[in-house]
């Protein structure tokens, strides 16, 4: 039989191209045959053939590699180029940073012998920190992909796929437990100079079905309304039960509700939320954008279905933080100009790896300024190039920032729905409360796609309030800072217990104008101008 | 102020200058019905059809829902007290389970678009709730919606239930997980892939 010869990576450097010997395998499908030889896809639908994530292209047409048997790739030629935009990329930078917000005095460590591990379990990314529990010295932090991902590109994916797929649930445990878990505590632990098996105590915050699949648990629960999760409590499993090397107890951070969770509680404690206080908002920007708002005594949460574009899913140029990455732009007299993630001029081959979420909010704010499009994410005549895409033989319209990248505008519509979710959400939130937006005395922004923002941008279109700045404060990973102390001082599960007690969970679909709401926030326009653009 | 300016209002989802320009143009003598035929319904035909060209995306389809409903609020009243009725009578709903509604809204505002009268029974809708609808309301068609591909399964329930009726009701289905396959393997009289092609499948399956 004869070989096929891949080509991965485009024209930019690091191009790779293998001959592939495929004798045995001819009957699996090209997505499953070049993952085993080391080209994993960034398949997002568990090869259901419903995302676009494998697509390569063979004999000069676009094909999901998963809906392609070997045989047939053969048939075609053989000739299979991999996209940048099609290779999963595994090791994550810039998901581990997080910051802890006026709690140091309250919330002293408890110290004791032994390593700890904290861990926040994200839909797209896991982040994780190992701690000296006698020192409650941080001797290391870490960021990977969750592998599930592979198995669809939001919860409600996940959900499905674990529910309808033969041993579905089951490939969600492996994935993320075995596949993800223990990788990231061996990456912590070599960081560290030391072993996984040395660690003593673990933490794990996350959304609800993130522990449900961590935990084995079934996510029949979730499938249709009312929710009935097996558990929200706080659960203390066997490391070795959860795939991780050693023999410790790992606690699950208690959640809210059953899609706003335990990373929105641990967030909470991070950002000094627990106690009474002044009117304040807690947004953690995921996959799933969790919320938390506080006014008196009383807590509202809620969680709105952002999905993957912030962290670079389903973008055309998206990419997570990594080398050769644009993690912020600004425009000037001679155009686009790229900041890079760890600095520096930039790849010297002149081809970008990709534009960061807050890459594109820059954009996005700044294309609106100059008048490259329109409220509603249209290019303008004038910025737009018309280019003929080989897929389905649509024409798009696209605008080329230079270094190989571009911004589409199906593009900015998925960043629109993503923007609108946050911010009607928000304002969901604040009608339950009777607050307006000008009321809220701080506002905490968490997650690794919030902490790259440049505030002024969000809030000129719209994704965050426009308020003064001193009172935003980006705080990274949150979820990971409250774990962090959870794991510190384990008396702090009193105050959490407390915020949990006072706090109503919201269901967004149930509130009467979130959809009004929700198209009123697609405008590219600030927030407290909702229902501009109207008009 | 003409009607050319009230289409394209609709058109670029300008709900203010809709809820302006509707009123303006019925002070200045335009007939409730001139304001439908002439502007709301060739807008959203247009905006359905920019649609399906992947001229516009979700954002501006749904922004131009909202300044037709807002258009159609102002507008129905009079129609009815002029005594138009629409055609056709639809119902539409989120099955049981589901609480999604941001898809079945865009059909119903595009099926209204089209000169469909629509009662809308919200989400989490169960297979009694249609069967009583339907008695109460007698529609033409019933639309039902999913999101989920686990609350889907719900439809194939509702759809028994009102076949066991013997209305003779067409039931068409939606949502991002039903397919044309699901849709035949169900009974149901026809499925569309998004809201604009559900108003040429209303029409479709109305016809038969």
């Amino acid at each position: 039989m004869k070989p096929l010869r891949i080509a991965s990576g485009g024209p930019a450097p690091g191009r790779v191209e293998v001959v592939l010997e495929p004798a045995a395998e001819a009957g699996g499908t090209l997505a499953a045959f070049l993952e085993t030889h080391g080209f994993p896809l960034n398949s997002r639908c568990g090869g259901r053939g419903l995302c676009h994530g494998c697509e390569v292209e063979l004999g000069g047409r676009w094909v999901k590699s998963c809906q392609v048997s070997v045989g047939e790739a053969l048939a075609a030629g053989g000739e299979v180029a991999i996209g940048p935009a099609s290779l999963r990329n595994e090791r994550l930078a810039g998901v581990q940073e997080y910051e802890l917000q006026g709690v140091a005095r309250d919330y002293a460590p408890v110290p004791r012998a032994g390593l700890g591990l904290a861990v926040d379990v994200g839909t797209t990314n896991l982040a994780g920190a190992l701690w000296d529990l006698s020192t409650g010295r941080c001797l290391a932090v870490a960021g990977r992909a969750n592998a599930q991902g592979r198995f669809g590109d939001n919860v409600l994916a996940r959900i499905d796929y674990g529910t309808t797929v033969a041993w579905g649930g089951e490939n969600l445990r492996q994935a993320l437990g075995p596949g993800s878990l223990a990788p990231l505590a061996e990456d912590l632990a070599e960081r560290a100079g030391t072993r996984p098996e040395a660690i003593t105590e673990g933490v794990v915050a996350g959304n609800p079905i993130m522990l449900h699949t961590l935990a084995g648990a079934s996510l029949e629960g979730f499938l249709r309304y009312p929710f009935r999760p097996v558990f929200l409590d706080a659960r203390t499993m066997a490391a070795e039960a959860v795939g991780l090397p050693g023999s410790y107890a790992v606690t699950m951070v208690p959640g809210f509700g059953a899609f706003v969770g335990a990373d929105i509680a641990a967030g909470a404690l991070a950002c000094g939320m627990a106690g009474n206080g002044e009117p304040s908002l807690l947004i953690d920007f995921g996959t799933n954008g969790e919320m938390l708002l506080r006014e008196g005594g009383r807590c509202w949460a809620t969680a709105t279905a952002v999905g993957p574009a912030f962290e670079g899913g389903r973008l055309e140029c998206g990419a997570t933080a990594a080398p050769g990455v644009v993690s912020s732009l600004a425009w000037g007299e001679s155009g686009w100009q790229p900041q890079w993630v760890g600095g520096g001029e930039g790849p010297r081959s002149g081809k970008a790896r990709g534009l960061s979420g807050a890459a594109y909010i820059d954009f996005l704010a700044l294309a609106r300024a100059q008048g490259m499009v329109n409220p509603l994410g249209r290019l303008t005549a004038a910025a737009r190039a018309r280019v003929a895409r080989g897929r389905e033989g649509q024409v798009e319209q696209r605008l080329e920032l230079g270094w190989g990248l571009h911004v589409s505008e199906a593009d900015i519509a998925e960043l629109l729905k993503a923007k609108a979710a946050i911010g009607a959400g928000m304002l969901a939130l604040l009608d339950c409360a009777g607050l307006r937006l000008e009321d809220l005395r701080r506002v905490f922004v968490a997650g690794s796609f919030g902490y790259h923002l440049q505030p002024e941008h969000a809030m000129a279109i719209g994704l965050l309030p426009g308020l003064p700045r001193e009172r935003l404060h980006l705080v990274g990973n949150a979820s990971l800072g409250g774990a962090s102390l959870l794991l510190l001082n384990p008396g702090l599960g009193e105050p959490l217990a407390a915020v949990r007690a006072r706090t109503q969970c919201v269901e967004l679909n149930l509130c009467p104008g979130f959809g009004d709401a929700f198209a009123d926030c697609l405008a590219l326009e600030p927030l407290s101008a909702a229902g501009a653009g109207q008009g | 102020m003409s009607l050319e300016a009230l289409k394209a209002a609709v058109i670029h989802g300008k709900r203010k200058e809709v809820e302006v320009l509707v009123p303006a143009l019925l002070a200045a003598g335009a007939e409730p019905r001139v304001l439908l035929d002439g502007a709301l319904l060739p807008a959203m035909g247009e905006v359905g059809e920019r649609f399906k060209r992947k001229e516009i995306f979700v954002p501006e389809m749904l922004v131009a829902a909202r300044a037709m409903k807002a258009g159609m609020q102002i507008l129905e009243p009079r129609l009815i007290a002029s005594g138009i009725r629409p055609e056709f009578k639809a119902l539409i709903g989120t099955v049981e389970g589901d609480l999604h509604d941001i898809g079945k809204n865009l059909v119903a505002t595009m099926w209204r678009g089209s000169g469909f009268e629509v009662v809308d029974l919200g989400t989490n809708v169960t297979a009694a709730q249609f069967v009583a609808a339907i008695a109460e309301h007698k529609p033409q068609l019933v639309g039902l919606s999913a999101l989920l591909t686990t609350t889907m399964t719900a439809m194939r329930d509702i759809i028994r239930a009102i076949r066991a009726t013997g209305e003779a009701v067409k039931v068409v289905v939606g949502g991002a997980p039903v397919t044309q396959a699901y849709a035949d393997e169900i009974g149901a009289d026809g499925f569309a892939h998004d809201a604009a092609s559900a108003v040429d499948l209303a029409r479709r399956v109305l016809a038969r």
